[in-house]
């Protein structure tokens, strides 16, 4: 019986080792593990001018604007926003299906120097949120939600609601 | 499953020797004839639930609003994702019954588990690649939420090969048992990597506090075909579980009858047959 | 926009339920080998003694 409380303690003084030494780690090296910035991040700390670096925000309501080059290939321009902060970003390229108005994205590229930040990428960003397109016709019929302006409402409001009835529209049921 | 009880009888000295090692099967056997009757019946279930899974996540469920019809991946991508990290957590289990308890059944299961969670952890990573590219507009990133999954996914291989390392069976399920415990501390990492640091992963959508972000029409399906999935991986692990455990078996009468060959007098084993 | 994007779909389904699929057949084999196996170790060992 010893013995294996002995062991039992041995283990748990390691996990106990190992768990702090690795909180201690992952703290220390929080930055690095940041995977883009937000635009008040840049406004608040200018990266230096040539250094790639990854822009993430919401795509501004009413900011895309699709052009083309003198050569034919796409020119987009949109303003990547977190509320407080926004900034201009160009991209020449194939934009992911689920690039929208409101939707989250992640672009990758160099900060010219008019303040326009020049994207080589851009990654959509999916939202936690998965709705059949009848529930979310039916919320923004009711004007519970406009996608290009933000989230979608509490789950709790939506997660039960049948959008093939028009009724249910307008009386969304809570989820049990 | 194998109890705690009776492990007293475990803890004794151990001693080289077919009368010991055959002594230390008592608990596989007792197991072996637990479970003898349940494969059928969790196969049985399995192919029943993933049946209809499928028909339900690539028929019936409805597409959703801006991912379309690719939606249908993350019915495989999730239950593979929670497999793998579910999976990770019953080795750790093991893994600590293994050291404190010495638990013959915990190093065999162990063994047996980890190629499956292998499995499910690289079926998870490219299932979700297979997403990503559509959605996102890139197979792979190197945000906190895909390094640690492909983190796990190196825990779970470097479990199957240090288990198999060593010429000593017992020495490489006790270095393997030490590797899981390590690696433990990358599950809450995968699981808040999301919360903790901004990724391109989008955060939990069922498994959170809150009501789940997802529509009951597409989570039902998920949680059947999460259902199926489990059963299934049940199933592949006790199978090999007990045939590993009847496999050492083999092993043992084979070798104790080759030595109770080489001890008989040639003058009786004559007479004997 | 097309978000109908089969080949993706059906190559992360097909992968899945193949790695499945080998995996049972494998540990069921298996399973059935060493029984068989054992069965006829046990009766011979019964037998001798």
């Amino acid at each position: 019986m010893t013995r294996k409380r002995r062991r039992l303690y041995i283990l748990m003084l390691c996990a106990i080792g190992l768990g702090s030494a690795t909180a201690l780690t992952l703290t220390a090296f929080q930055d690095n593990l940041v995977f883009f910035r937000s635009p008040s991040d840049i406004v608040a700390e200018t990266p230096p001018e040539g250094r790639a670096f990854r822009l993430g925000g919401l795509v501004e309501a009413g900011s895309v604007v699709r052009d083309a080059t003198y050569d034919g290939r796409p020119a987009i321009t949109f303003r990547v926003t977190d509320g407080a902060h926004a900034i201009p970003v160009v991209f020449n390229g194939v934009l992911p299906d689920l690039f929208r108005e409101g939707q989250g994205v992640v672009t990758q590229g160099v900060m010219g120097t008019d303040g326009t930040f020049r994207a080589r990428e851009v990654l959509a960003r999916h939202d936690e949120t998965y709705m059949p397109p009848e529930v979310a016709d039916a919320l923004k019929r009711a004007g519970h939600w406009q996608p290009e302006a933000g989230a979608p409402p509490p789950p709790n409001q939506w997660n039960t609601l049948r959008g093939t009835q028009p009724a249910a529209a307008n009386t969304p049921r809570t989820g049990s | 499953m194998a109890t705690v009880e009776n492990a007293p009888t475990q803890d004794a000295p151990r001693q080289t020797g077919a009368t010991t090692s055959l002594h230390r099967f008592a608990n596989p056997g007792r197991f072996l004839r637990l479970t003898d009757n349940w494969l059928p019946w969790l196969a049985g279930a399995a192919l029943l639930v993933l049946g209809s899974g499928v028909a339900w996540a690539l028929v019936f469920a409805p597409p959703d609003w801006q991912q379309g019809e690719t939606v249908r991946i993350m019915f495989v991508h999730v239950p593979m994702a929670w497999l793998a990290m579910g999976g990770y957590l019953g080795l750790a289990i093991l893994s600590v019954m293994s050291l404190i308890w010495r638990h013959p059944l915990a190093d065999l299961s162990a063994r047996e588990l980890a190629p499956v969670g292998a499995a499910v952890t690289a079926l998870c990573l490219i299932t979700g690649s297979l997403w990503g590219r559509p959605m996102w507009g890139t197979y792979w990133v190197w945000d906190a939420r895909l390094t640690s999954v492909l983190v796990l996914f190196f825990l779970w291989l470097g479990h199957v090969a240090l288990v198999r390392a060593f010429d000593d069976p017992e020495r490489g399920a006790r270095m393997g048992a030490i590797l899981a415990l390590v690696g433990v501390v990358n599950l809450p990492i995968v699981k808040f990597s999301v919360d903790w640091w901004n990724t391109l992963h989008q955060p939990a959508s069922v498994t959170r506090l809150d009501t789940p972000a997802m529509h009951v029409d597409i989570l039902y399906p998920l949680l059947w075909c999460t259902l199926g999935f489990s059963l299934a991986f049940a199933a592949v692990v006790l199978a090999a579980t007990r045939a590993a455990v009847m496999e050492r078996r083999v092993r043992a009468l084979q070798m104790a009858a080759a030595r109770r060959a080489d001890a008989t007098p040639a003058t009786l084993r004559g007479a004997e047959a | 926009m097309n978000t109908a994007h089969w080949w993706f779909i059906g190559l992360s389904w097909a992968l899945t339920l193949i790695v499945f699929g080998a995996l049972s057949v494998a540990a069921l084999l298996r399973h059935r080998n060493a029984k068989r196996q054992l069965a006829r170790l046990e009766t011979r060992a019964r037998g001798k003694s």
